[in-house]
């Protein structure tokens, strides 16, 4: 047997899927600067702070993958998981339930806003809206993960939702008794960066979209090197109507499904560009267009997309199934 | 390597943009209840509802659509209801105003009207059959549906702001009550400000007792920092919720039993 096939079979044994390496090695990547930074001075630079915030960013892609599908065969290994990147990004992983798998992926909450939503800000400079987004979305999202936590049949939740608070905070405090200003300077630094920019995403993503709409509700980033570092997280439209898809089928899932009823402007060749030319090159908010006429113009056949209602109900299933 | 000095500079540039950020939100908040607070002095309809046109006489009714939620006690029943939606509905009629003469309002919906009811005392929950069967319900995915509905009737004593210009919504409450809910939100939004920033500069001096990063007193400083942060937040969230117009404020509410 050769060392490649050996690899392969060990992956196979404990990932789901042989992409998982590259999710996999992110975090550790990350884990590692970040304890580096705390144990080695030498390394507590600019250029490993600026990469710990971009790791970090990362950690919390892999937290919504991860609570997507979860990437170990093992169950438990997925909830010990769920802790170590709770620890990264300083909020509790399986808050990403609540507030993405059943709210933000339908857009609403029991008939109000996504607590997401980007209509929660309203500063006329855009920019600004871009900087204050995660003061306004996270809250709404915790309060909401809190209200959500507290009904009746979620004892699975907040058992193991404790378990990663426990293990974030007791973790990083116990970081902070060790060296409290290394601590305070560079892992809560990029642990916060890495939490608010999930945030700005939405923003990012479903601003100026129609989120009435079954195809134009997102914005999607289609760069292949983008893609790659991002777990192909910038095909959002795919993901939102397909969240069982494994993300490293979405790319050629959004070239079938996406491309030909999306309008254009919101299938972007770049997020440096478009973050440029939004928030950087102008000073009001874009207004929204009519998006949603590229779907009904669309010359293709109609679509097997289950509605909303049934898509929210079939992951309320899985998560009865296995929380 | 980064100095802490340095490192101080860019944590606490951090959190003064994000300090500013917060305050010019709570600025839009107060700017939007002043703003409301001008209709009062325009033109206003004051009068007795002589006549209402709606179900049960009514002149205007405020809704709000709720979804309860069975919640997990130890023991007995808890449902936490959320709000699905809110409705306001003129229904029209005549009021006496005080001059002794009378004005026809006529009837509007939703995107039209703005119904202002002073909020009542939590409600109790039903009997127990009731109760039961309502639990029941709760449990399942659809959830347990209500609907608060709220009326002006004939004989109260209310204001009526009509619209202004185009898209402008009628405006219909109890004046007295809309005053002093203006005036406390405002004074709340504008304290707010004030003790937001006082918070946040008197953690940024204690960061700089001594002028090294090494007395436990600097740390004191660093920690009320985080504090802060992680503090304001949600309490600027919550003010933002207590600002809302009444008409969309809020309701929610729980059914317990023991």
């Amino acid at each position: 047997m050769s060392a490649g096939t050996a690899t392969h079979n060990a992956e196979s044994r404990i990932f789901k899927h042989p992409a998982e390496m590259r999710q996999f090695g992110l975090v550790l990547t990350y884990l590692a600067l970040l304890f580096a930074m705390v144990f080695v001075p030498a390394t507590r630079t600019l250029p490993c702070l600026a990469l710990a915030c971009a790791l970090s960013f990362l950690n919390t892609v892999v937290i919504h993958n991860h609570l997507h599908q979860g990437m170990f065969r093992s169950h438990s290994l997925n909830l010990a998981w769920r802790c170590v990147l709770s620890f990264g990004a300083l909020y509790p992983a399986s808050a990403n339930i609540p507030s993405h798998n059943l709210v933000h992926h339908h857009f609403e909450d029991e008939g109000q806003p996504d607590w997401a939503a980007p209509e929660r800000v309203g500063f006329k400079w855009h920019l600004l809206n871009l900087l204050h987004f995660p003061n306004v979305a996270g809250p709404h999202t915790f309060n909401g993960v809190t209200r959500w936590a507290a009904l009746y049949g979620r004892e699975d939740f907040r058992r193991q939702y404790t378990r990663e608070m426990v293990f974030a905070f007791g973790l990083t405090g116990a970081l902070l008794l060790v060296d409290f200003w290394a601590t305070l300077f560079f892992v809560l630094i990029p642990q916060l960066y890495g939490a608010r920019c999930i945030l700005r995403i939405n923003l990012i993503q479903h601003d100026g979209c129609d989120t009435t709409s079954d195809y134009n509700h997102s914005r999607n980033f289609v760069g292949r090197l983008f893609n790659w570092v991002m777990c192909n997280n910038g095909y959002h439209t795919i993901h939102h109507n397909r969240a069982g898809l494994h993300w490293s089928d979405l790319a050629k899932e959004h070239e079938r499904e996406v491309l030909p009823r999306i309008d254009p402007s919101l299938d972007e060749p770049s997020m440096a560009l478009y973050l440029l030319r939004t928030f950087v090159l102008r000073f009001t908010r874009p207004v929204a267009r009519a998006v949603a006429l590229a779907e009904q113009r669309a010359s293709v056949p109609a679509s097997d997309l289950a509605s909303r209602a049934e898509r929210r109900q079939s992951i309320e299933a899985e998560l009865r199934a296995a929380p | 390597m980064l100095s802490h000095q340095l490192m101080a500079g860019l944590g606490l540039s951090i959190l003064w943009i994000n300090a500013l950020l917060i305050a010019g939100a709570a600025l839009r908040e107060l700017a939007a209840l002043r703003a409301r607070r001008a209709r009062l002095a325009g033109p206003l309809l004051r009068g007795r509802v002589e006549q209402g046109l709606g179900p049960d006489r009514a002149f205007a009714t405020h809704t709000v659509e709720q979804v309860g939620r069975a919640a997990d006690v130890r023991s007995g029943i808890a449902i936490h209801f959320s709000d699905r939606a809110y409705r306001s509905t003129i229904h029209g009629g005549t009021l006496a105003l005080a001059d002794g003469s009378r004005h026809t309002v006529p009837p509007s919906d939703d995107a039209r009207s703005e119904v202002w009811i002073a909020p009542t005392e939590a409600d109790a929950p039903p009997g127990d059959a009731a109760l039961e069967r309502a639990w029941s319900e709760a449990k399942q995915s659809r959830g347990f549906a209500r609907s608060l509905d709220r009326s002006i009737r004939e004989q109260a004593t209310i204001a009526v702001a009509l619209p202004r210009e185009e898209g402008e919504a009628t405006w219909v409450f109890d004046e007295r009550f809309a005053r002093d809910w203006l005036a406390r939100r405002e004074g709340l939004a504008a304290l707010f400000i004030v003790l937001e920033l006082a918070a946040l500069a008197g953690a940024t001096a204690v960061c700089f007792v001594g002028g090294s990063f090494e007395s436990v007193v600097t740390k004191v400083g660093g920690a009320l920092c985080v504090a802060w942060f992680l503090g304001v937040q949600p309490i600027g969230v919550a003010l933002s919720e207590a600002c809302r117009p009444l008409h969309r404020a809020p309701v929610r509410g729980a059914w317990r039993r023991p």
